[in-house]
């Protein structure tokens, strides 16, 4: 880790330290099989108390990968409504390397429906479309 | 003896594969105008074409990571999809000049006019990227391309006073009747044309679909650092050909027809089909690795699904983006834009589009998170800032060039 | 004030320079680009004649030399001259690069028709080169 990896407070718990700018936004999502579902275009971190002590408040956890329009706000700024945001829960998540493993199926992800979309109206109905190349 | 076969076929694939109708073009251009004064500049392309092609070809067969997927996350999503639209918008550019090139290519087996041609090409490279194999596609084109091996055989037979070449090579004098401004223009045009960013993309791409592991990664140096200088001495041949043959009578090279006129005088018939052969095959393995290229960019910018290896339904956006890429080149080519003017064009703005591909490279190539223990070395690293300086200057100055000499004129 | 008007007299002198260069340039890059496809062409057609060269290479060729040469025409047909040096200058330019997109035009349709083009390169060739002189020449 960097020098200001070393500075962070100890934590408390074991395991492996992740920067989540670093090691999570705009890394490759890939399902239980190793294909790939999106990149990590955001993230949902849990409500964290404005206007008071954070003095025995729980610690702020992530609670989903975004995509959809969250890569829209990150180019451009602003703040996408929640309800058009496509999530994968954090708890789906099985590991983080050079990309983020998850324990489900790619079509299991709301998130995929677009490439399912084109997959199922178009490439589905071109001759060849379902066949391995040769 | 089959592991020398599959090493005499990457290289020779990587021979054969190093030309596109960029450096067709652009090294006749220059060949006939500036004779071999500007060679320097080829043998820096292909200095930075190797190195950076290797590192990116090492990074994807360690982290399994491809270039785009590089370049957003180092990035982020803004530099990134700044990035994503400057590299899609010339590669799409570089694509349209290839399927113009094939055309170009089938009208000089032909003489059926070009516009009859484009539909077909680029249907053909799309029925190639849908169906057939990513190492017979490679192997193919990359072979057929060697037939392009007739222009240095032509240079023997056109009796050059070598002295003479090796002078204006190694001098490197602007030419009487042209200026600095020209010169300079070229030499970056030409830069661009060696080192253009769609031979990264799908080179890292491509360690991706063929599955390489580090082991492999020793025969992919042999393949670039052996198949790329031999295409880059190619390209000079090229260039030879011209300055011999049309630089003596003034004729300056603006269609891919008077690139085979040295060929003609030098070995007849033979020689011209030779030569034709190597054009399509040329212009076509370009065609599928710049179409590949768009979907490429694209999918690994957004994290989607993508590569040969798959059956198209299991990477549906990536083959859609591939099918819309190709109806815009065709409908470029449809308004009438003469393909060699997209080339020269092209060549130039990928030089300006260098910084962008090069630097997330060199950057993580020196992570040992996604490297392990092959990051950089030392040695590596001070040549990969040397051209990242040289890149820098070529696509600063790309532009002042351009409006100055009104690209070259 | 002065300045002003100065600066503004200069930047119109600049224009007006600008215009004569504009015009002899555009004259002479017309004249090298019909020169550069006339010479490309009669090449194409000695490879062809000493039997080194294809049919559809030598059309190929014919046929881009004359889409240059007539983009040289049009290139020409498009400067505006003001004075009439300028206007002697264009006028004899774009009679000589008319003469050779009649040359090429001839030539491309003998190949087309499979004969050998009865060109006479020398002359048209000539007539160009004198009025590259001319560009340069005249005060």
């Amino acid at each position: 880790m960097t020098d200001e990896g070393e500075r962070l407070p100890r934590p408390e718990y074991r395991g492996r330290v992740l920067d989540a700018a670093l090691h999570l936004l705009d890394r490759q999502v890939q399902d239980v099989h190793g294909e790939p579902v999106q990149t990590a275009d955001d993230l949902e971190i849990g409500d964290v108390p404005v206007g008071e002590s954070l003095e025995g408040a729980e610690r702020p956890r992530i609670l989903a990968i975004l995509n959809g329009t969250a890569l829209s706000t990150r180019v451009v700024g602003g703040r996408p409504p929640s309800s058009t945001l496509e999530r994968i829960p954090w708890r789906h998540v099985a590991d983080v390397g050079t990309a983020i493993r998850l324990t489900i199926e790619a079509d299991d992800v709301d998130a995929t429906w677009r490439e399912r979309w084109v997959r199922d109206h178009i490439i589905r109905r071109i001759p060849g479309g379902r066949h391995d190349p040769e | 003896m089959k592991g020398l076969f599959a090493v005499a076929l990457g290289v020779l694939t990587a021979i054969g594969g190093f030309l596109d109708i960029g450096d067709l073009v652009t090294s006749s251009v220059v060949g006939s105008r500036f004779g071999l004064s500007l060679a320097w500049v080829v043998v820096v392309g292909v200095v930075g074409i190797c190195l950076f092609a290797q590192m990116s070809g090492r990074v994807a067969a360690a982290s399994g990571r491809a270039t785009f997927e590089i370049i957003r996350e180092r990035l982020g999503p803004r530099a990134g999809a700044a990035n994503l639209i400057a590299s899609f918008l010339i590669n799409l550019m570089t694509l349209t000049a290839e399927v113009g090139g094939i055309a170009l290519s089938l009208q000089l087996a032909s003489s059926v006019a070009p516009g009859a041609w484009i539909p077909v090409a680029a249907f053909g490279v799309w029925l190639v990227i849908w169906r057939v194999k990513y190492d017979l596609m490679e192997n193919v084109t990359g072979m057929l391309g060697l037939a392009l091996v007739v222009f240095a055989v032509a240079v023997f037979l056109l009796h050059p006073d070598w002295s003479s070449l090796a002078t204006q090579a190694l001098t490197s004098p602007v030419p009487a009747g042209e200026s600095a401004g020209t010169y300079w223009y070229y030499a970056v045009a030409l830069f661009g044309s060696a080192m253009t960013p769609y031979e990264v993309f799908f080179f890292s791409s491509g360690a991706v679909e063929e599955k390489w592991t580090l082991k492999d990664l020793a025969q992919s140096r042999l393949n670039v650092l052996v198949g790329f200088p031999l295409g880059g001495l190619l390209t000079l041949a090229l260039a030879a050909c011209a300055a011999l043959v049309l630089m003596p009578q003034n004729v300056e090279v603006t269609s891919l027809s008077q690139v085979l006129l040295p060929i003609a005088q030098a070995g007849g018939k033979l020689a011209v089909a030779f030569a034709i052969v190597g054009f399509v095959a040329a212009t076509f393995g370009a065609a599928l690795e710049t179409g590949l290229s768009t979907g490429y960019t694209l999918a690994q910018f957004f994290g989607w699904s993508w590569g040969k290896f798959r059956r198209p339904t299991r990477a549906a956006r990536f083959h859609l983006t591939i099918m819309i890429g190709l109806v815009i080149a065709m409908g470029v080519l449809a308004t009438g834009v003469d393909p060699v003017q997209v080339t020269e064009y092209s060549v130039v703005f990928s030089a300006i589009a260098l910084p962008l591909t090069y630097l997330p490279i060199l950057i993580v190539a020196n992570d040992p998170e996604y490297m392990g223990e092959h990051v950089n070395g030392r040695i590596t690293n001070v040549v990969g800032m040397v051209y990242l300086v040289i890149i820098l200057v070529a696509a600063i100055a790309a532009i002042p060039l351009m409006i100055a000499t009104g690209a070259g004129a | 004030m002065r300045t002003w008007a100065a600066a503004v007299v200069a930047l119109l002198l600049a224009a007006a320079l600008a215009g004569c260069s504009g015009v002899r340039q555009g004259s002479a890059s017309s004249l090298d680009q019909a020169g550069s496809a006339v010479r490309t062409a009669r090449l194409a057609v000695e490879l062809d004649a000493r039997g080194r060269s294809t049919h559809p290479v030598t059309a190929t060729a014919l046929d881009d030399a004359l889409t240059k040469a007539s983009q040289a025409q049009s290139g020409i047909a498009a400067l505006g001259a003001s004075t009439r040096v300028n206007r002697r200058i264009r006028d004899e330019a774009a009679r000589a690069i008319d003469d050779a997109v009649r040359l090429l035009a001839d030539a491309r349709d003998a190949v087309d028709a499979g004969r050998a083009p009865a060109a006479d390169w020398d002359r048209v060739e000539a007539e160009l080169a004198r009025a590259t002189v001319a560009t340069g020449e005249a005060p």
